[in-house]
């Protein structure tokens, strides 16, 4: 039986343990409606919403008051990271971003890499959670450092559209065997 | 030579410990010295002992024919000491002179700080030196890798310290010196330069001229630095005061550096051990945008940094106001105004109603517009206390209503919102850049997991200490660390915000990605070559989530664990309808 069989199966009998739990239990089914109600569904009424709305607002009439062009970096806070980022780096700074995170998701895989092509598989969809959250809550145009070294490895493991050979140089290799011996020795 | 460290170690712990115990008024300042010589002293001797001990050190009578030699090898080391003490040391004695004890106060204090956070490369240039005096002596080639990591580290993290001594200049003068001393942090800016300037000197003289015994023209440049010192410390200072003597240092030591670099470059001492000055160019259009992000990012933030408080005795160099030129005219009513945050009730800046109107636009307004927005991008913040205009200077209006706009500029300066941001963004773009050209090595990718891994215990650590201070007095120590990740949470204690649950959330969906694009099985360890997994299974991994969702009181919290979920879910089918190659 291979990996994604076995993966079907626990998956299959998850799901058939949740929905007996419901049965067992249908108070559950009420408890957890109630938290997912006031987190989310009643979150619009709570004082954090409007104060982070306000933050979205304002932030936005700045970039569009500066007629696109935002108003620099660390002048505006948003409870959106997309509208912090146009507040504060504008148009361009919101092309320049996108067009760099599209570039690395349009990146391929190399075909005699394994490794470098599950980096790849595995960035692109680690960053998913990352940017739901970043439209929720991001405050500032600052996209962090895991996102940013995702995007790097993500960068370094896939090929260019416009490349042909392989991504893994063997001279880096060489060099960076090399170095390493000399690090330990120092 | 692990004692020796211990003993070396312990000297100084032992000196700070006794100044702090029998030190206690400035009379007390004999002691100091006495104390510190007295430590030196048994160190030195405690270290002689045991390398005569362990047979290192071997006593033998010297000839005078060996005194001698040994004086004429060394006597080239003390030549260019003697070089640097006449800029280094002399400085402070001429400035007392020539401008009086308040302004070598002043002095004192921003070079204090400088070579405090300067000494931070001690360490390494003590440590590397021998070593690479050996190999360069032996076999240069071999010598060429550390040269060039030595190289790079050095100017790196003398670049960083330049970075945070012109940034927080202010702060460290007046948390050391207190607020008389606050003159003292425009002299320190000045001073900031000098560390990434003598990283350069440091590097080219102590590690690749002097092992090559190119100690001629080491001891040449060091002495034309001393002339030119003395040539122009006097006029500077004149007419400058401490920041003159800054500026002497400055000049001194970029002459030095400048001329050590033209000298090896000129002698091909790199070409002939190995060293490229670059790779050779592999065209990667992708990299572009990255290029181009990274360029617009680093040019608009020195943009803003440059600019700072203009006033009337400081009208040179970096703080000379941002002015940015339209192209066409534009007289007083085109001129594209913008008020400060206290006129908008907080907001932080827009245009004049008068100017927001769209449509049926003149082309020189346009053109002053358009100014108005390069000022506006390319500063991070133009509003402090005025209000900031961007005006043309050629076109229809008069010689005095541009003279009257010209008075009328303000200055345009970051606040340390800005400053924070950037450094954030700074840290986030150079880890970007970093990881994309050093992971590049299918070697150096293969510790990525096990890097992550880390990242997410530290963040993971720092995250319950955070929280554990709602209940524990940890606030002294933790105050210091604390970022802006907490002050958006208004600094309130138990609000859940633990800082850094978002990356920790982050590192986990992409090793759990990370685990099953290399064809692992949900609850099994990858077994693609290079990456070892060494971190929990996945239902693991969904506990952690689940005690930091619990812990938080952000509903977004929960949207991304759904969306973590999803997007396991969504790999999962993409990969059981066989989408995915890696499998």
């Amino acid at each position: 039986m291979n990996a994604i069989r076995v993966e079907a199966l626990i998956g299959l009998l998850a799901l058939a343990a949740i929905a007996a739990l419901f049965l067992l239990q249908p108070a559950l089914i009420d408890r957890i409606a109630f938290i997912l109600d006031d987190l989310l569904v009643s979150k619009t009424t709570s004082s954090s919403f409007e104060e982070r709305n306000m933050w979205t607002r304002t932030a936005w009439e700045a970039f569009v008051s500066s007629w696109g062009l935002g108003i620099g970096v660390g002048s505006s806070r948003a409870s959106n990271f997309w509208v912090a980022l146009a507040s504060n780096t504008g148009l361009l700074g919101v092309v320049l971003y996108g067009g760099f995170v599209l570039a690395c998701y349009v990146r391929r895989r190399p075909k005699r890499d394994g490794q470098a092509a599950a980096l790849l598989t595995a960035g692109r969809w680690a960053l998913l959670p990352g940017f739901a959250i970043g439209i929720l809550i991001g405050t500032s145009p600052d996209f962090g450092s895991l996102t940013g070294m995702t995007m790097g490895v993500m960068l370094a493991a896939g090929r260019s559209r416009y490349e042909t050979s392989p991504a893994v140089i063997e001279s880096d290799r060489s060099d960076h065997s090399t170095e390493q011996s000399e690090i330990s020795i120092a | 030579m692990k004692a020796f460290s211990a003993i070396q170690i312990g000297g100084r712990i032992l000196t700070l410990v006794l100044i702090i115990l029998l030190v206690h008024a400035p009379d007390d300042a004999p002691l100091i010295i006495a104390i510190q010589g007295t430590v030196s002293l048994v160190a030195g001797f405690v270290s002689v002992w045991l390398l005569h001990r362990d047979g290192i050190l071997i006593w033998s009578r010297p000839s005078a024919r060996d005194i001698f030699e040994e004086i004429k090898e060394g006597s080239a080391i003390f030549l260019s000491t003697t070089a640097i003490g006449i800029y280094v040391n002399l400085t402070p004695v001429i400035l007392g002179f020539l401008a009086g004890p308040v302004a070598v106060g002043q002095f004192a204090l921003a070079d204090r700080i400088r070579q405090a956070a300067q000494s931070v490369l001690q360490p390494v240039s003590t440590a590397l030196f021998p070593r690479i005096s050996r190999l360069v002596a032996s076999d240069p080639r071999s010598a060429a890798p550390l040269l060039k990591i030595s190289g790079i580290g050095l100017v790196v993290i003398s670049t960083g310290i330049t970075g945070a001594l012109w940034v927080l200049a202010p702060q460290f003068v007046v948390l050391i010196g207190g607020q008389q001393f606050a003159a003292a942090a425009e002299v320190l800016r000045w001073l900031a330069f000098l560390p990434v300037v003598m990283s350069f000197s440091t590097f080219l003289g102590l590690q690749i001229l002097l092992p090559n015994k190119r100690t001629k023209a080491f001891n040449t440049i060091l002495v034309s630095g001393g002339i030119l010192s003395l040539v122009i410390i006097a006029p500077l200072i004149k007419t400058f005061g401490p920041e003159g003597a800054a500026m002497t240092l400055l000049i001194v030591e970029g002459f030095v550096s400048l001329s050590m670099v033209i000298y090896v470059l000129k002698t091909g001492y790199f070409r002939g051990i190995g060293i490229r000055a670059s790779r050779p160019h592999r065209p990667d259009p992708a990299r572009r945008p990255c290029r181009l992000s990274f360029s617009l990012f680093s040019g608009s933030g020195a943009a803003g940094l440059r600019s700072g408080r203009a006033g009337p005795h400081r009208p040179v160099l970096l703080r000379r106001p941002v002015r940015i030129v339209g192209g066409g005219a534009a007289g007083p009513d085109g001129r594209p105004d913008f008020h400060p945050p206290a006129d908008r009730g907080g907001a932080p800046v827009a245009a004049h109603p008068s100017r927001a109107r769209a449509g049926g636009e003149p082309p020189e307004r346009s053109a002053a517009r358009t100014a108005a927005g390069a000022a506006l991008h390319l500063s991070p913040r133009l509003h402090r206390q005025h209000s900031a205009h961007a005006a043309s200077v050629r076109g229809a209006d008069s010689r005095r209503a541009r003279a009257r706009d010209r008075r009328a500029m303000a200055p345009l300066a970051p606040s340390t919102q800005n400053i924070s941001q950037l450094a954030y963004l700074a840290i986030s773009v150079m880890t970007t850049l970093t990881a994309s050209v050093g992971l590049r090595s299918a070697r150096v990718r293969a510790v990525v997991p096990r890097a992550i891994l880390a990242g997410c215990l530290v963040t993971v650590g720092t995250g319950l200490l955070d929280y554990a201070s709602n209940f524990v007095p940890l606030d002294v120590v933790l105050d210091a660390f604390r970022t802006a990740t907490l002050c958006a949470s208004g600094g309130r204690r138990g609000s859940g915000r633990a800082a850094g649950r978002r990356p920790d959330a982050g590192s986990v969906c992409l090793r759990q990605h990370l685990r099953r694009a290399s064809g692992a099985a949900v609850f099994r360890t990858p077994r693609l070559s290079g990456l070892r997994s060494d971190a929990p299974s996945l239902a693991a991994r969904l506990r952690r989530l689940a005690v930091f969702a619990i812990m938080s009181s952000s509903s977004a919290a929960y949207v991304g664990l759904g969306v973590f979920l999803a997007s396991v879910g969504l790999e999962w089918i993409w990969r059981v309808m066989r989408f995915d190659q890696t499998r």
